[in-house]
């Protein structure tokens, strides 16, 4: 009586479906998951890859005879510490930030720089002149100007002209600050309430991920019938190890680049720069957005904290070469060739990824596409088999 | 106070430690199933020169499979992943010839195949099918892969063991086919 040994996908006809029906399929499973149990599956998806990046550390615990259970919450009091550190970094700037820089002295720096960019660059291009005047002109003749007599025809049109696009500049900018701080503060605040419970959620799972992972996953294999077994076993430890390699690679990208912005912002005299420093750490994560995001929100810290040009030009240059060195020397180091993804599908990942799950899903689409992707190249790997490894023409047997 | 390792490869202060009710909480436990397999591997002669934690080490790796009575594990030219030893039960080693599928050998507990093709990744060499019904741990490259990355020392001596397990098969077959 012989049974079936183990089975090696048949090639081809496989592919076909595969190739198209695993992403499908994967994209389905993210969507009803987060529509129907958000808070469990983003707990889930995140406390996945908190346990990728520290395992090592509790492995390595491990081999110094320490129990798994113990290795684990040592492992995670020390990330709560120094997240707590992070925090407490985080306070000391909001309250500093509280008790130095008000609203209507933020307003005031931005207004004086923008205007001094204004004014160099219509006396640097002419051309530009033509594109930022009509716009202030279309603007009433403020009051102030009504106030001021009549000294002489020029020095009236320089003048007003500088106080036109003085309240020109202080209406854009307070409009602005009075739609992010009326419209857009609820809802930040609301989607930052909205983490708590992940936050209470992912130390708990990340917990008995790291400390039950190797029993979990061999009871989830144990299941797979003995003819599939191999082939099973081989998509989930590639699956596995990619997946480690590119969530340590990240981890490793987005120090470097936190490192490089803060030091860079404490050499050109920026302020804040550790919160510089962990604000690129933290967002550098997000392709594309990320860098913008951390970029223009130090800008206008460093701005509105009313620091000299010299310190804004010095950290817009710190800004371009972290960026520089991220995309010509980290990533293609750190990552190499095999995480290449095209700009547009980054793209289009990350906004996708925020319309369906928000503030973490702009964090977890590029793992999850890379996961999709991982996944089809691996069944097409299993599917087509290894090639035979051929004897050399020199082979013999052993003669001693 | 002494420090150095006792026969099992871990240092007596952890073994004295181990035995106190209360520090004994912080140090690995192994359940009664666990500690069957850990007496069979250290029988095993590929894993004989593995120290007490390096065989723990090893176990978390192990896959346990049931096979029922002539049920095939692995048949010949299959590409292959994995090596077993024999937990209880026995294996038919057999290999197609032209007169249909000769016995090459009939394996107990404890004895160890499929190791060529855990090795090379090549196709397996003969079928092995289970005579009656046999419980056996898997041992597979993907996990020795992974062993290699973390714990190259103990990847290393396994691979070295089963080096010199090859040398001795091939050194006994050398001797069967010498007129």
């Amino acid at each position: 009586m012989n049974q079936p040994g183990p089975v090696i996908f048949q090639g081809r006809r496989f592919n076909k479906w595969v190739k198209l029906g695993v992403p499908a399929l994967g994209l389905g499973l993210f969507w009803f998951l987060n529509h129907e149990v958000p808070l469990l599956f983003t707990s889930l998806v995140i406390s996945c890859g908190f346990y990728y990046m520290l395992n090592p550390v509790v492995d390595f615990l491990e081999t110094r005879h320490l129990n798994r259970a113990v290795a684990s919450i040592m492992v995670l009091i020390g990330i709560t510490c120094v997240m707590y550190l992070i925090w407490l970094r985080f306070v000391a700037f909001g309250m500093d930030l509280r008790d130095r820089v008000d609203l209507d002295a933020f307003q005031k720096n931005m207004v004086n720089k923008v205007e001094g960019v204004m004014i160099w660059a219509q006396a640097k291009a002419p051309m530009l002149k033509r594109w930022i005047e009509p716009e202030i002109q279309v603007k009433e003749k403020p009051a102030a100007i009504k106030k001021t007599g009549k000294p002489s025809p020029v020095v009236e049109d320089v003048q007003s002209e500088s106080i036109r696009r003085r309240v020109f500049l202080e209406e854009k900018l307070s409009g602005f600050l009075k739609k992010l701080v009326v419209e857009q503060g609820p809802e930040l605040a609301r989607t930052l309430a909205g983490l708590v419970p992940n936050l209470i959620l992912i130390p708990y799972f990340t917990f008995f991920f790291l400390k039950d992972g190797r029993k979990f996953k061999k009871t989830i294999i144990a299941w797979i019938p003995n003819q599939y077994f191999e082939p099973a076993l081989k998509f989930f430890y590639e699956i596995g190890r990619r997946m480690r390699s590119y969530l340590q690679s990240m981890l490793l990208d987005c120090t470097l680049v936190g490192l490089l912005v803060g030091v860079g912002s404490a050499m050109v005299g920026a302020p804040y720069p550790v919160v510089f420093g962990l604000i690129a750490f933290a967002l550098n994560s997000i392709p594309l957005l990320g860098p913008l995001a951390y970029g223009v929100t130090c800008l206008a810290i460093t701005i509105g904290a009313g620091k000299p040009s010299d310190v804004i030009l010095g950290f817009i240059g710190v800004f371009f070469v972290s960026r520089i060195c991220d995309d010509l020397i980290f990533v293609p180091t750190i990552y190499g060739k095999s995480h290449h993804m095209h700009p547009v599908l980054v793209i289009c990942a990350v906004l996708l990824g925020e319309s369906v799950a928000g503030i973490w899903g702009m964090f977890l689409a590029i793992p999850i596409i890379s996961i999709l992707f991982l996944g089809v190249g691996i069944i097409r790997e299993i599917s087509q088999g290894e090639e035979p490894v051929p004897l050399p023409s020199s082979a013999s047997p052993p003669f001693a | 106070m002494p420090t150095s390792p006792n026969e099992n490869g871990s240092p007596r202060v952890l073994a004295v430690a181990r035995k106190l009710p209360v520090l004994s909480m912080l140090f690995r436990r192994l359940d009664p199933r666990q500690e069957e397999i850990l007496s069979l591997l250290r029988r095993t002669s590929l894993f004989a020169d593995l120290s007490e934690s390096e065989l723990i080490e090893l176990l978390h790796l192990l896959h346990e499979r049931t096979f029922v009575q002539g049920e095939t594990i692995f048949s010949e030219g299959e590409p292959g992943l994995g090596l077993y030893v024999i937990f209880k039960g026995a294996v038919e080693i057999g290999k197609l010839d032209q007169g249909g599928r000769g016995r090459l050998a009939q394996l107990r507990s404890g004895d160890v195949f499929g190791e060529v093709s855990f090795l090379d990744g090549s196709g397996r060499s003969a079928t092995a099918t289970a005579s009656v019904r046999t419980e056996l741990i898997g041992f597979y490259r993907t996990e020795l892969m992974d062993l290699l990355e973390r714990k190259p020392v103990l990847a290393s001596k396994i691979l070295f063991s089963m080096a010199r397990q090859m040398g001795t098969r091939m050194r006994a077959m050398l001797q069967m086919i010498q007129p």
